[in-house]
């Protein structure tokens, strides 16, 4: 085999492994998409058909909704106080730092459902006033606060105070010199954490799950998962499924246009 | 300008004093370099200065303002960083216009002021540049750009020329100090090079451990040194210890013994017979002379070249002289005689030396 030959093989099989690699990423994806337009004939033919989508607007778009407000007010209240806690952890010291990152690293190995339960038990049983749409943002602010937490402080650990003391030798008081030279600078750290806890939170289930009872309000992951119980792996719901993946494609491919991988290495999930 | 004046300043980190009860003074359109060694705490003291410190202890003065207690930006100061501190996000024009904006100057000051400082620093054209575009010793004129355009009352320099190759260095520094004249404006520079704060300074801080070991020109420094330490931070000497043996306050002449060897040097200080002082000669101060060149030399030795080190502009011999080697510094075209000597007995002659009171030890 020639150089050139030995090249087009080892060129080829790199290709065909990162087909492979993509085909396993999006093959639910793409299971559950030809699934929803695949609608059955009364005459037992499978035909193309946009009707599901159809069906589930009236339905399904109010659960969309909801869990976009959720998402999104989760989001605007971590990244409120995450960046300003951030930024004291990272640049104060204190007794117990290290103990407290030790923590915050450690949330990450608690399962899910053991820190669902705890917070529906904080936020039922203890705070029953918090029932309902707050129940629910209230719950997801604190479950995903440590994740905006920990971006946000990779963002100030990147960050070069001698910026910041250059703004304030240059005539900007403290709030000014954040907004105008600190912000700017550690805001791709902090979109990671934006991205981050809006699809984390807009995709949350095992929280929900164990919310939904007592609030009796459902979000879009949960209408999916009554819908699969109820229904079986109808097209309508395999259309659910679909646009709720969809979004969260759409906004993590936005970010990776716009912002890239960079900032979401630091992050244990990554 | 303004007459900057910092009293008893102290900053601790637990139980070290990085900066230990220092008072400093810069008078208006001088040029002041803080000297030391890193670590020494001439960093601390200049964002002391800045307000980028709080001190534990001690005044800031601007004129007659105690600016002790405000923050850096109410303090209208220029603060250059050892490390390019130009803003990423911002091209040169806006970086710039930063501290002008913080000020709320007009549009069109600002834009005239961009011009003018540009023009200062020599960086015309380069408005729409992002800092990642300029080379180190770009971005540092920038720098300067920046912050005179704020027409600061004083302006700091941190190791500004520190991270910068060799030769734009050189440049740089000669630069800084045409722009001090041309500004008038007061600098507190801070450095570690002796040759940088040499060419630029007024007047010189020399610092070590926390404290400020001797305040004075760079000729005052190099000339009388006052403390081991800044004998052997500042060029090159060579260290006896010894003891005033005789004094003559008519001529102003000590006589000093160590161990063998007995120097006569020029004193200035309240010295006393049987005080224990330290000797220090430079290099190019001693001569190699003939037996007959004897008598122009209030001080003659006989030594053994033990190795000569050719370095361009000169030769250093290592003389041994009853036991201590001695660094000799041999300069124009002598300099070539020189190369293979090992072992040649000459005479050395000296004129000039010092003398520091109360030394006991030779610094290392």
């Amino acid at each position: 085999m020639n150089r050139k030959t030995s090249m087009l093989v080892t060129t080829s099989a790199c290709y065909l492994y990162l087909i492979v690699c993509c085909a396993i990423l999006l093959l639910p994806f793409m299971v559950t998409l030809v699934r929803s337009v695949s609608v059955a004939q009364p005459g037992g033919s499978v035909v193309f058909s946009l009707s599901s989508y159809n069906e589930i607007v009236g339905s399904f778009w109010p659960k969309i909704n909801l869990s976009l407000s959720i998402s999104l007010l989760t989001v605007a209240i971590d990244t409120s106080i995450g960046i300003p806690a951030a930024y004291a952890l990272v640049r104060h010291d204190f007794r117990g730092k290290k103990a407290l990152f030790s923590f915050l690293n450690g949330v990450w190995y608690v399962p899910g459902v053991c820190y669902a339960m705890a917070l529906v038990l904080a936020y039922y049983f203890v705070y029953k006033f918090f029932l309902g749409f707050w129940g629910y943002v209230a719950a997801y602010s604190c479950g995903f606060l440590f994740l905006m937490l920990l971006t946000c402080m990779v963002a100030f650990r990147h960050f070069d105070p001698r910026y910041e003391e250059a703004a304030r030798c240059l005539g900007a008081g403290r709030l000014r010199s954040f907004i105008r030279v600190t912000l700017p600078l550690i805001g791709p750290g902090v979109t990671a954490g934006i991205l981050l806890t809006f699809v984390l939170s807009f995709n949350e289930f095992i929280t929900a799950l164990l919310l939904a009872g007592p609030t009796r309000l459902m979000t879009a992951p949960l209408r999916v998962y009554s819908d699969i119980r109820m229904y079986g792996v109808r097209e309508t719901v395999a259309a659910e499924a679909t646009v709720l993946q969809l979004i969260s494609l759409i906004v993590v491919v936005l970010y990776l246009k716009f912002v890239g991988t960079r900032y979401l290495r630091g992050v244990i999930l990554i | 300008m303004t007459h900057v004046k910092a009293q008893n300043i102290t900053k601790r980190y637990e139980t070290v004093a990085a900066v230990n009860r220092v008072n400093l003074e810069a008078e208006d359109g001088k040029f002041v370099t803080l000297l030391g060694p890193s670590g020494c705490g001439k960093s601390t003291t200049l964002k002391i200065i800045a307000g980028l410190i709080y001190p534990d202890e001690g005044e800031i003065y601007f004129g007659d303002r105690n600016v002790t207690e405000l923050p850096p930006d109410k303090r209208n100061i220029g603060f250059v960083f050892q490390r390019i501190a130009l803003f990423p996000h911002m091209n040169v024009e806006k970086n710039i216009a930063f501290g002008l904006k913080m000020r709320c100057r007009t549009k069109e000051e600002i834009a005239r002021k961009i011009k003018e400082v540009l023009y200062v620093v020599h960086m015309e054209g380069f408005e729409k540049r992002m800092p990642s575009q300029l080379s180190g010793g770009q971005a540092q004129r920038i720098e300067i750009a920046r912050v005179l355009a704020t027409d600061p009352d004083i302006l700091l320099f941190d190791e500004p020329l520190s991270n910068i190759d060799a030769k734009l260095r050189d440049e740089l520094k000669y630069e800084i100090r045409r722009i001090q004249r041309e500004t008038g404006k007061t600098m507190i520079y801070v450095t570690h090079d002796q040759a940088e704060a040499f060419a630029i300074s007024d007047k010189i801080y020399v610092m070590n451990n926390g404290s400020v070991e001797q305040i004075g020109t760079p000729v005052e420094l190099y000339v009388n040194p006052i403390t081991p330490f800044v004998a052997s931070f500042i060029g090159s000497n060579n260290f006896l210890k010894g003891r005033i043996l005789t004094l003559d306050a008519s001529t102003n002449v000590a006589r000093v013994t160590s161990d063998d060897i007995e120097i006569v040097a020029p004193y200035t200080n309240g010295l006393h017979m049987n005080d224990q002082v330290l000797v220090c000669i430079r290099p190019e101060d001693i001569s190699v002379i003939e037996e007959g060149e004897k008598s122009k030399y209030r001080n003659v030795i006989q030594g053994r070249i033990d190795d000569s080190v050719f370095a361009g502009l000169l030769t250093r011999l290592n003389v041994a002289v009853k036991g201590i080697v001695f660094k000799i510094d041999v300069h124009g075209s002598d300099r070539f005689s020189y190369l293979n000597v090992k072992g040649k007995e000459i005479l050395l002659g000296f004129n000039k030396c010092s003398l520091i009171a109360g030394a006991t030890e030779i610094p290392a």
